[in-house]
C-alpha cells in the first residue's frame, strides 16, 4: 500500500532528485539544456510586432519603417561584434485585423549563424495588418529557442500591448522557470504611459522616445546582457544536501561598491535560484547570518553559471516566555546575545532566531541580568531555559535614594538602583525574594532608612509604594 | 477566597458579562499582594521572654532543693534587680506543662502567664508565678511556636527568648523546626537554652534551637542567667565610615549587617551624610558579618565589635563615586557592565550615584539598535565615555503579508534587525543614519529582492509598509 501512496512517490522523487543534485552541484544546479554549444555563443530571437497599428507615423516615417530599420542595424551590429545566432518571429502579419486571429504568429527565420541578411530580407517582404497576440508569440518563442539557456535572448519590438485577452506578464513568469532563462528585452515604440507601465513586467523595458537615445540603450543593454555574470549561491548547512535558505546577503564588487542586496531563495525543486549581476570578475559576499560572515575574492567566470558554496552551519535558538494570558507582561524584556566578547544582536523576549553553530552567551536584561551560556549545533534547535520573572512597579512619593536587593540564600545582592527623579518605575525581576531599601534625599540620619521585603513568583505584577 | 466564591456564583448566573470584572478582580488581587507596611530602621526596644519548663520532672530535687523552686526563686531575685536597673526592658514569662497533670497526657499545655511589661518587681512576679507548680508534659515545640504570638510588633523590638528546661520534647513536636520557622519569619529571636542537668547525649537536640548552656548547680544557674541579662542590656553602637583612598568620605552606600549564627540580615542602612556622628544601636547578642553594597559587593566576615561601647570603624572602598552620564538624562536607556570574565555586574538607568568597585577590563554595553559597547580599562573610564550614538529616530513598519521576509541593513551593509510580520504596525527606535530595507516574498526569487534606501534624521519618523 505504502509504495503506491502519493506520499511515497513524492518522497522517492525527492530522493532521486537529491542524488541528481549531489552530482550536479559541482557544476550548476540550473539546467542548461542547450548542451554542446560553444561557451560564448549567444542566441537571439527577434519578435517583431507587425500589427495594423504599425502604420502610425513617428516623425516622417511609419512605426513599421522605424522598427525595420532598427532591427536591420542592430542585427548587423551584433553579427559583427559577438558570437551569435539569430532568428525572427513576426506576429500580426498574416491575417487582417477584422479576422481577429489570435494565432497569427510565425517563426519566419529559424535561429542560425549569419542570419542577419535573411532577417532583413524577410522583414522587407512582410506586410503589417492584424492583431497583437503578444502572449501567444512569447510562448511560441520559447519553442523557437528549442533549449533553455541564460545565453538565449529575446528582443521584443512592439507598439502596443496584448489584444488577445491574455496576460503576457503571467506568461513570462511561467516561461522564466523552465523555458527561457532570461527576461526579454522589450522595446516599446511610441507607447503611452499606461501601456509602458504594463510592458515593464515582461522584461527589461526600453521606451523609445528618440531614435538616438534608444539606439544607445539597446546596444548597451545587449552588451550588458552578454557580459552578465550568472551565479547561484548554495548555503551549506553542514551535512545537509539541500541548501539552507532565507538568509539575506549583500554582494559588493572588489572595490567595496554595492552591487545589490538579496534574500536567498530556493525554487520549487529546492535548488537555489540563478541570478545575474553585471560585469564583475571578483565579488565579495556579506552573508547576514548571526553573527555575519564575509567572503572575499569570489571569482566569477563569464558565460557560465557560477555555483558558489558558502558555509552556513546554522541551528535554531528559541527563547520562550510562558505568559499567563492575563499577565500584563508583554515583550519588553530585552536580551543580548554574545559570541565571545562581541555582541551579536539584541531582541525582545520571546523570540526565535537562527544562529551559526558555536558557543554563545546570553544576557537577559532583567535585574539582575540572567547570564546563560549555550551552544548551538548545526541543524539543531536549542530551547533556552531561563528563570521566569515578574513586573514590579515602584511608586515614589518623594525624591529618594532607593536600592533593590535580591536574597541569594540569606545574603543580599544589590540588583538595581531606582532613579531618584522618577515617581514611577518598573523593573523586571526574576522569581525570588527581594528587599528594597530607601531613604529620602533630605534625610540626615541613617535612621531615615526604610526597607520593604517582597516576593516575585514570576508572571505576576506587583506594585510597591515607597 | 470567599470573594472568588461569591464571584463564581455571579458568573454562573450572569454568564459572560462578568468576564471583564473577573479580569479586573484578578489584576487587583494580584497587585494587592505586596502591599505591606515597610519596616523602618529605629532604635529598637528590648524584650525578653522566659519560656519555663514546668513539667513534672521539675519537681525533682537537685542537691536538696526542688529544681522548680530553685529556678523561680533565683529568677525572681535576678529580675527584680535587673528591672530596677534597666527600666526600658520588658519581661514576659510563658510556662509549659504547668496546668495539667502528666497522667492526663495533655500536650497543649502552655500559657503566657506574664505578658510583656517593664514594671514587674519581686512582689508582682511572685503574684504571677509564685503560686504555680510543675505538673505535666514537655511540649517544647508548641511553647516555642506559641511564643510567636507573644511578640506583637516584632520589628519594633529586639526579641530574646530564654528557654529554661530540664528535659527534651516529649510531645512529638520538633523544636528545631519551630525555631527555624521563627527565624525565617524574621521574628528576630535569640534563644538561650538553659539546661538544668540535662543528659549530655541530648545536647545536640537542643543546640539547633539556640545557644545551649548546661548548669549544674544553683550558683551556675544564677551566673548564666545574669550574664545573659547583662548581655541583653548591654548597649553597643556602631559608627561605620566609608572613605576612598584619599580618605574622603563616601556617602549613600547601602550596607547590611548579618547575624553570623543564623545568617539573617539584622540591619540594613544607607550611609547618610549626617551633620553629627550618626551611630546605629546594635543588638549585643549577635556577632556580625557585614556586606557593603558596592558593585560587586564587599563582605567583611567578622566585624571587630567591642560590646558595650561605641565602635567606630573605617573602611576604605576601592570604589569610585560615579554619576550616570548626564547626556542620558533626557533619553534614559539602561546600560550594563560586564567584567573581564563576561559576567554581567550591574544594569541601571539610574541617575543617582552608584558605586562600583574598581575592576580591570570592563565592558560597557548599551543595548541599543545596534548595540553600543566599549571596553574599559577601569570604571574610571566610564566617565570618559561620550556616547555618540544616542541621536535617534523611529521607523514604523507595517508588513501586511506573512510571507514577506525583510531585514534592516545599515549603510555599511551590516545587519541591524529582522523585520518580522506582525498583524499590526510596530515601531523600532534606531540611530540616525542611512539604511536599507531589504525584502522579498518567500516564494519570490533572490533577483526579485526589493531594496529600499532611506535616511533617518535625528528625531525623524518614517513609516514603511511592505506588501
Amino acid at each position: 500500500m505504502i509504495f503506491s501512496s502519493p506520499l511515497f512517490r513524492f518522497l522517492s522523487l525527492l530522493l532521486l532528485f537529491n542524488i541528481f543534485y549531489i552530482k550536479s552541484t559541482g557544476q550548476s544546479a540550473f539546467k542548461d539544456s542547450c548542451i554542446g554549444q560553444e561557451l560564448d555563443l549567444y542566441r537571439v530571437l527577434f519578435i517583431v510586432d507587425a500589427s495594423y497599428s504599425m502604420d502610425r507615423k513617428w516623425g516622417k516615417q511609419t512605426l513599421w519603417e522605424v522598427s525595420q530599420k532598427m532591427v536591420q542595424e542592430f542585427a548587423f551590429h551584433i553579427q559583427k561584434n559577438y558570437n551569435v545566432e539569430m532568428g525572427l518571429r513576426v506576429y500580426g502579419h498574416q491575417f487582417p485585423l477584422n479576422a481577429n486571429n489570435c494565432n497569427d504568429s510565425k517563426l519566419e527565420v529559424e535561429i542560425g549563424k549569419n542570419h542577419a541578411q535573411r532577417i532583413v530580407q524577410k522583414l522587407k517582404q512582410t506586410q503589417f495588418k492584424g492583431t497583437t497576440p503578444l502572449s501567444y508569440s512569447l510562448e511560441k518563442a520559447a519553442e523557437d529557442l528549442g533549449c533553455n539557456s541564460h545565453k538565449n535572448l529575446i528582443i521584443l519590438i512592439t507598439d502596443g500591448f496584448e489584444s488577445c485577452n491574455q496576460n503576457p506578464c503571467a506568461v513570462v513568469e511561467k516561461l522564466l522557470d523552465y523555458r527561457i532563462a532570461v527576461k526579454p528585452i522589450v522595446i516599446g515604440l511610441n507607447l503611452d504611459q499606461k501601456e509602458a507601465e504594463h510592458m515593464q513586467c515582461i522584461g527589461d523595458f526600453y521606451s523609445v522616445k528618440s531614435k538616438e537615445a534608444f539606439k544607445k540603450d539597446l546596444y548597451e543593454s545587449f552588451d550588458k546582457a552578454i557580459k552578465r555574470r550568472y551565479l547561484q549561491v548554495f548555503l551549506k548547512n553542514k551535512n545537509k544536501i539541500t541548501s539552507h535558505t532565507g538568509v539575506p546577503f549583500t554582494i559588493l564588487d572588489s572595490k567595496n561598491q554595492l552591487i545589490g542586496h538579496y534574500i536567498h531563495s530556493l525554487n520549487r525543486m529546492m535548488i537555489p535560484d540563478t541570478f545575474s549581476i553585471g560585469d564583475n570578475d571578483t565579488i565579495q559576499i556579506l552573508l547576514h547570518t548571526k553573527p555575519p560572515q564575509s567572503f572575499k575574492n569570489i571569482v566569477l567566470k563569464k558565460h557560465i553559471i557560477n555555483t558558489i558554496e558558502l558555509p552556513c552551519p546554522v541551528g535554531n535558538l528559541s527563547i520562550p516566555l510562558d505568559i499567563n494570558p492575563l499577565s500584563p507582561i508583554n515583550d519588553k524584556v530585552e536580551a543580548v546575545i554574545w559570541k565571545k566578547d562581541t555582541p551579536v544582536f539584541k531582541n525582545t523576549l520571546p523570540f526565535e532566531t537562527e544562529l551559526l553553530e558555536g558557543d554563545y552567551q546570553i544576557d537577559i536584561l532583567t535585574n539582575p541580568i540572567q547570564n546563560i551560556d549555550f551552544k548551538i549545533n548545526a541543524n539543531d534547535k536549542h530551547t533556552l531555559k531561563h528563570t521566569i520573572f515578574g513586573i514590579v512597579g515602584f511608586t515614589k512619593n518623594y525624591p529618594m535614594q532607593a536600592e533593590v536587593f535580591k536574597y541569594e540564600g540569606k545574603s543580599l545582592r544589590k540588583i538595581a538602583t531606582l532613579q531618584s527623579n522618577k515617581s514611577f518605575e518598573r523593573l523586571y525581576l526574576p522569581k525570588g525574594k527581594y528587599k528594597v531599601l530607601y531613604k529620602s534625599q533630605k534625610s540626615i540620619t541613617q535612621y531615615g532608612t526604610f526597607d520593604k521585603d517582597f516576593e516575585v513568583n514570576g508572571n505576576d505584577q506587583i506594585s510597591i509604594v515607597l | 477566597m470567599p470573594l472568588f466564591q461569591i464571584f463564581f456564583y455571579f458568573l454562573l448566573r450572569n454568564s459572560c458579562k462578568f468576564l471583564f470584572f473577573f479580569i479586573f478582580l484578578y489584576c487587583f488581587h494580584n497587585e494587592s499582594l505586596a502591599q505591606q507596611e515597610p519596616t523602618y530602621q529605629i532604635i529598637k526596644k528590648k524584650r525578653i521572654l522566659f519560656i519555663m519548663d514546668a513539667s513534672g520532672s521539675m519537681n525533682e530535687k537537685w542537691k536538696g532543693e526542688k529544681k522548680w523552686d530553685l529556678a523561680i526563686q533565683n529568677l525572681t531575685n535576678l529580675l527584680d534587680s535587673f528591672l530596677t536597673e534597666n527600666q526600658e526592658i520588658q519581661i514576659g514569662i510563658r510556662l509549659l506543662g504547668h496546668q495539667f497533670r502528666k497522667e492526663l497526657n495533655i500536650c497543649t499545655d502552655t500559657k503566657l502567664e506574664m505578658p510583656f511589661n517593664n514594671a514587674y518587681n519581686k512582689k508582682t512576679l511572685g503574684k504571677y508565678i509564685g503560686e504555680l507548680s510543675p505538673k505535666g508534659h514537655t511540649p517544647l515545640a508548641l511553647a516555642l511556636s506559641e511564643s510567636e504570638k507573644d511578640f506583637t510588633n516584632s520589628h519594633l523590638y529586639e526579641n530574646t527568648i530564654i528557654l529554661i528546661t530540664d528535659g527534651v520534647e516529649n510531645c512529638f513536636g520538633n523544636p528545631c523546626d519551630v525555631a527555624q520557622k521563627l527565624t525565617s519569619k524574621k521574628i528576630v529571636i535569640s534563644p538561650y537554652i538553659i539546661g538544668m542537668g540535662i543528659d549530655t547525649s541530648v545536647f545536640n537536640k537542643l543546640e539547633c534551637i539556640g545557644e545551649f548552656v548546661d548548669v549544674t548547680n544553683k550558683e551556675s544557674f544564677t551566673k548564666v542567667i545574669k550574664s545573659i541579662l547583662t548581655e541583653v542590656a548591654t548597649k553597643t553602637s556602631l559608627e561605620i565610615h566609608f572613605q576612598n583612598e584619599e580618605k574622603k568620605p563616601i556617602y549613600n552606600v547601602p550596607y547590611s549587617l548579618f547575624d553570623i549564627r543564623t545568617g539573617l540580615d539584622i540591619y540594613n542602612f544607607i550611609k547618610t551624610q549626617a551633620p553629627k556622628s550618626d551611630p546605629i544601636q546594635i543588638n549585643s547578642q549577635y556577632k556580625y558579618r557585614m556586606t557593603i553594597h558596592t558593585v560587586p559587593h564587599i563582605i567583611i566576615d567578622t566585624l571587630p565589635i567591642i560590646y558595650g561601647k561605641n565602635n567606630i570603624l573605617y573602611y576604605t572602598l576601592n570604589a569610585t563615586h560615579f554619576e550616570y552620564l548626564s547626556d542620558f538624562k533626557n533619553n534614559t536607556h539602561s546600560f550594563y557592565i560586564k567584567n573581564h570574565k563576561h559576567i554581567p555586574l550591574y544594569k541601571t538607568d539610574a541617575i543617582y550615584p552608584i558605586f562600583l568597585s574598581k575592576d580591570t577590563q570592563l565592558q560597557f554595553i548599551l543595548p541599543y539598535t545596534p548595540i553600543f559597547y566599549k571596553k574599559l580599562d577601569s570604571i574610571n573610564d566610564l566617565k570618559n565615555i561620550i556616547v555618540p550614538v544616542l541621536k535617534t529616530g523611529e521607523i514604523q513598519i507595517k508588513i501586511s503579508d506573512p510571507s514577506i521576509e525583510a531585514v534592516l541593513l545599515n549603510s555599511n551593509y551590516e545587519w541591524i534587525s529582522d523585520l518580522k510580520f506582525k498583524p499590526f504596525p510596530y515601531k523600532i527606535e534606531i540611530q540616525t543614519g542611512n539604511y536599507f530595507i531589504v525584502s522579498k516574498k518567500k516564494f519570490q526569487k533572490s533577483k526579485d529582492t526589493h531594496q529600499l534606501f532611506f535616511n533617518l534624521p535625528e528625531n525623524g519618523f518614517k513609516s514603511f509598509e511592505l506588501k
